[in-house]
């Protein structure tokens, strides 16, 4: 359990530079920073393990196909977006070089693409001001994907837009991406 | 929770989730009976858990005919007294449908990349539990040694360099174990 009050903001230097919180069995916990607010991760349930599962193997086919990119997908990835947000999207997708630069445990900046597979538990609020973050902070465009309704809404600086169905995700990030977004919802 | 309190699979999934003052789940596994939070990995530690996932992918989608996938990090409830969130779990796609909120019994194969937090007690019991539960056999990584014990019920043998792992689920798998600490 958090013991930090809601009212307590940090910046990602202090949040870093915390101890770790540890449980009876010396673990550390799982946090991410949101806005300066100090929030414990949950622990996902089938579906949204295997919405993750489908959407990285889709990700994985598409640069499979496209070595020349010098993209990277990845699960669970920690970022410090900026002075106040440390997040860990679901699945990201950054440059090859990025990864090479960092010897540490986490990315400095926004990925290329955040995706983030939203649970029952999770609130819009920070859904909201995570999307933000990410795109203020670099981001290409984030995919939020809402498994009730089968659908992902993308935003980009921009713009925001809803794909379903048969529709596979466009941008200038993946071309020629061509999973449809039903594909990422299989077998649940 | 006092780590003398062992509970079922059954009470820890029943239990109230403990949730921080947000209203999110906190993350955690059962081993024994104990419920264990989970760390936060390594950068190292998940680009090997990545490399390994993403080998298993390219070498099931040339293999579609074993009906299997491979998925990082899920949920599980291998036992009464485990309920554990494996780093890589190949799996029958045939047994992912249906009701349950976790993923019931072992994947058919549990890989493990081991942190320096890992304790071998609960690594041990991890791997027990996840062959009574019917894995066909369990990969656990060592990272600083670079090399992969392959458990299975009756047998444990050791893998490094460029010896590729001969499992019997996996037919022609045929990666060496040095390219999974190829990192990028």
């Amino acid at each position: 359990m958090v013991a930090m009050a809601a009212t307590t903001l940090l910046t990602s230097d202090q949040f870093l530079a915390m101890p770790e919180e540890l449980d009876q069995n010396g673990n550390a916990l799982f946090r991410e920073l949101i806005n300066g607010e100090v929030v414990s991760m949950p622990h996902a349930a089938k579906r949204h393990d295997i919405i993750r599962g489908n959407i990285l193997e889709a990700l994985f086919a598409h640069l499979l196909q496209n070595r020349g990119s010098g993209l990277k997908a990845l699960p669970d990835t920690q970022f410090i977006v900026n002075a106040n947000d440390t997040f860990v999207p679901d699945l990201c997708v950054i440059s090859v070089d990025r990864m090479k630069a960092g010897e540490s445990n986490y990315i400095h900046g926004a990925p290329e693409l955040a995706i983030e597979v939203v649970s029952p538990s999770e609130s819009a609020a920070y859904l909201r001001i995570k999307t933000e973050a990410y795109l203020a902070n670099g981001s290409n465009s984030v995919w939020i994907v809402f498994p009730e309704v089968r659908s992902v809404m993308v935003y980009t600086r921009d713009s925001v837009r809803e794909f379903k169905n048969d529709q596979p995700i466009t941008g200038p990030l993946l071309p020629g991406f061509s999973t449809p977004v039903a594909a990422f919802f299989e077998l649940t | 929770m006092a780590a003398t309190t062992l509970l079922t699979s059954d009470q820890f999934l029943a239990m109230p989730e403990e949730f921080d003052q947000h209203g999110n789940r906190i993350k955690d596994e059962l081993i024994g009976g104990e419920v264990v939070k989970m760390p936060p990995a390594s950068l190292v530690h998940d680009l090997i858990k990545n490399r390994i996932h993403e080998l298993l992918i390219e070498y099931l989608h040339a293999n579609p005919e074993l009906g299997l996938k491979s998925l990082v990090e899920i949920g599980t409830q291998v036992s009464n007294a485990d309920a554990f969130i494996p780093d890589v779990s190949v799996v029958k796609r045939s047994r992912l449908p249906g009701a349950a909120r976790v993923f019931q019994g072992s994947p058919d194969l549990a890989i493990e990349v081991v942190s320096p937090s890992d304790t071998a007690k609960h690594l041990e019991r991890k791997v027990d539990a996840y062959l009574q539960g019917g894995a066909k056999s369990v990969w656990v990584v060592f990272p600083e040694a670079r090399s992969v014990r392959v458990h299975a019920l009756d047998s444990v043998q050791k893998f490094k360099a460029d010896q590729s792992i001969e499992d019997p689920l996996l037919p022609g798998f045929s990666n060496p174990v040095a390219s999974f600490f190829e990192l990028t």
